[in-house]
């Protein structure tokens, strides 16, 4: 494991975020405005099921408007997670925080995958769902899990 | 320039002397406040995509100010009383880091940008609420991201430099 990160370490491009002071500010920038998109898309949705807010749209409308936004703006995420691991190599990987919320984000993954199928399903998918109670819990997981992530992703900062 | 003494009151308070020594306050108080600035950012986002004519085009724009802007407001709030706390921890440290003051006044900015679009574009809002954005909507909401996009940029900077 040392010599896999002693090996990023010393790739040029992980020498170039770490030689140049504000890149990695930069792409931490770019994490916390990508972050803001896609936890705002998610909640959107998880307080539409939820019957919290946006009751006046039909449920498809919202997963159809919002859900993309989730999915080009983890992609975003994980460019610039990517990035900033590189950059710091070991603050990343030996972390169990970080391990965590790798965890908690395929989790999270899951969950908005299911949505999303079965919200776009025509044969009443999302129906089914509703009927064993198991929609609302989906919603409400999915949007701790979102702030679970977002606290360990600051937390890995400081442990 | 020389910090003003008040500021270094501030971090010797009480107040500030409990976060600063605690190990877990400030960055529970940190992370409150991304979430906050998360649901500020992203919420404003929506709207501002909608005055460029960029994303929810089929929805009048009255309508998301109206779902949206609440949100935005109480994430604001919350921000701004999570930010007082974790700035009154190291205040006077924090006022002598360029990048901290410069973005209260971006913020001073977004906000005169958000007036003008009130009282000005705003005010023929029924003529556009459908369709294509006024010019002025399309100008207001470019700067709000812009505007956003580097108060987020100035606090990276500002968390970096402590």
């Amino acid at each position: 494991m040392n010599a896999f990160l002693n090996a990023i370490d010393a790739t040029p491009l992980s020498q170039l975020l770490q030689n140049v002071r504000w890149l990695i500010p930069l792409i931490q920038s770019a994490h916390i405005l990508a972050l803001s998109v896609v936890f705002v898309s998610a909640a959107v949705v998880d307080l539409r099921i939820l019957g919290i807010a946006g009751q006046r749209q039909r449920l498809t409308a919202v997963t159809h408007r919002f859900l993309p936004w989730v999915g080009w703006g983890v992609l975003v995420l994980l460019a610039t997670g990517l990035l900033l691991m590189i950059a710091e190599p070991r603050r990343a990987l030996l972390n169990p925080l970080f391990q965590i919320k790798m965890v908690a984000l395929m989790l999270v993954g899951l969950m908005t995958w299911t949505i999303a199928v079965l919200a776009a399903d025509k044969a009443g998918g999302w129906a089914k769902l509703e009927r064993r109670g198991a929609a609302k819990p989906i919603a409400l997981g999915s949007l701790l899990l979102w702030l679970a992530i977002i606290g360990l992703g600051r937390w890995i900062a400081y442990a | 320039m020389a910090v003003p003494p008040i500021f270094k009151l501030l971090q010797a308070s009480p107040l500030g002397k409990t976060i600063t020594e605690s190990s877990w306050m400030f960055p529970t108080i940190e992370t409150i406040h991304v979430i906050a600035i998360a649901t500020v950012i992203g919420s404003i986002a929506v709207v501002d995509l909608r005055l460029l004519g960029v994303a929810s085009k089929d929805r009048p724009v009255s309508a998301l100010t109206q779902e949206f802007l609440p949100w935005t407001w109480a994430a604001f709030v919350l921000a701004a009383c999570s930010g007082f706390l974790l700035f009154s921890s190291r205040a006077a440290d924090y006022m002598a880091i360029a990048a901290f003051t410069t973005k209260f006044v971006i913020m001073a900015l977004a906000a005169v940008n958000m007036l003008v679009f009130h009282l000005t574009t705003q005010r023929s809002m029924a003529k556009w609420d459908l369709g294509r954005p006024a010019i002025g909507a399309r100008i207001a909401g470019a700067l709000s991201l812009v505007l956003w996009s580097a108060i987020v940029i100035c606090g990276r900077k500002v968390g970096f430099s402590l």
